[in-house]
């Protein structure tokens, strides 16, 4: 019993055994997590290229095409986004203070604005299917000036399609990690796991602080 | 718990920190979206990509904490972020100036085909696949770019918003 509570007391049960202490396994966790982070900057980078580069082809039908996109709609997504993204880090502050309820509270409300942000982009995308603004050669709508109007939706879809992916995923894992809360895995000397988890939402937020700009403010 | 070190283990910002990030994202979305509703021309572009920047740097500094990490991984981030800007100049250096050798090649993406009964007829040249993005499989598109130049002959690189009839010389 008292080598168990020893054992406590220089080992947590959170602490894994290749581990030499508790700082050295967050610090691999947050560099672990910012390295797959630049993995997805790198990822949505590859596909922010594509954009600028049919941009610079066609600014002139870029401009045109951009209008048939909602303003409205794309601003309350980004402010849905940005209120997540202060939710998810006051989830994390929750946790650091022990406030075991308030942490699950703030995690549900991301999840909930997160829902929001598909369910907005899920009207937006429902919309331009039944316009033929599809993508490629799928692409069959007529009242956008300027030349291969297709381009703009190839990039629309796949970068929003990629970045609603994200958020999907995003969801499951705070839904999951909520759950873990619930179970009351977390402490004030251990929440990786929701940090982390706030880390990737950030990150998803970043992207569509860049997507929103380049999509619906073409000015 | 006497191996736990301060550093930003138990660095816990203020509320009033969060909060005040949160106003500043708030307001510069207000800020990005009533200055798009002006032509500015050129500075459209600049303006909101220096809001976004701006956003992103709070994003990244206090919710995401970088300013009070281990220095290690702001740069991990930076240099992720150099690799892209790296990537997209070096591909605008290449793209951009396409036109001053061969001026056929400046606009590869060859016009697209519209459905036949929309009235608009461009044959089939459009399937043969713009710069990846379509979704079937178009296995002759390594072909098809070698073709396109001709198809797109005579394009100027500066103005983009020709009919789609000149763009494919026809």
């Amino acid at each position: 019993m008292s080598h168990a509570a020893e054992h406590a007391h220089d080992h947590p049960p959170h602490l894994a055994h290749h581990f030499s202490d508790v700082e050295q396994q967050k610090e691999s966790a947050k560099l672990g997590m910012w390295l797959f982070l630049l993995t997805e900057i790198l990822l949505f980078g590859g596909l922010f290229t594509a954009y600028v580069i049919y941009r610079s082809w066609y600014p002139d039908m870029f401009h045109n095409a951009h209008k048939v996109l909602s303003l409205p709609l794309g601003t309350t997504n980004t402010v849905l986004l940005i209120t997540s993204s202060l939710t998810m880090a006051l989830a994390i502050r929750s946790m650091q203070l022990g406030k075991r309820s308030m942490t699950i509270m703030n995690l549900a409300f991301t999840i909930l604005l997160a829902f929001g942000f598909l369910v907005i982009k899920y009207f937006e995308y429902a919309h331009k299917f039944h316009v033929g603004q599809l993508p490629g050669k799928y692409y069959t709508y007529t009242g956008i000036e300027g030349t291969n109007p297709h381009v703009f939706f190839s990039v629309y879809f796949l970068m929003t399609g990629l970045h609603g992916f994200h958020v999907m995923c995003g969801i499951g894992i705070i839904t999951w990690i909520m759950i873990r809360t619930m179970r009351g895995q977390f402490s004030p000397e251990y929440y990786t796991p929701i940090e982390m988890t706030g880390l990737y939402w950030h990150l998803v937020d970043l992207i569509w602080i860049f997507l929103f700009p380049l999509f619906y403010l073409i000015g | 718990m006497s191996q736990q070190s301060s550093g930003h283990a138990h660095h816990i910002l203020p509320l009033r920190t969060y909060l005040a990030v949160f106003t500043f994202l708030i307001v510069m979305t207000g800020v990005t979206v009533f200055v798009a509703l002006f032509d500015l021309g050129e500075m459209n572009i600049i303006v909101a990509m220096i809001v976004a920047a701006a956003k992103a740097t709070a994003v990244a500094a206090i919710f995401m904490h970088l300013k009070y990490d281990n220095k290690l991984y702001m740069l991990a981030f930076v240099i992720g972020i150099l690799c892209l800007a790296i990537f997209i100049t070096l591909t605008l250096v290449d793209t951009e100036f396409r036109g001053n050798v061969d001026e056929a090649k400046a606009r590869p993406i060859v016009p697209q085909v519209v459905l036949p009964d929309m009235g608009l007829s461009h044959g089939h040249e459009g399937e043969e696949g713009a710069e990846g993005e379509h979704a079937a499989g178009t296995a002759d598109s390594t072909a098809a770019t070698h073709e396109m130049s001709k198809d797109s002959a005579s394009i100027p690189t500066t103005d983009s918003n020709h009919s789609p009839a000149a763009e494919s010389g026809h």
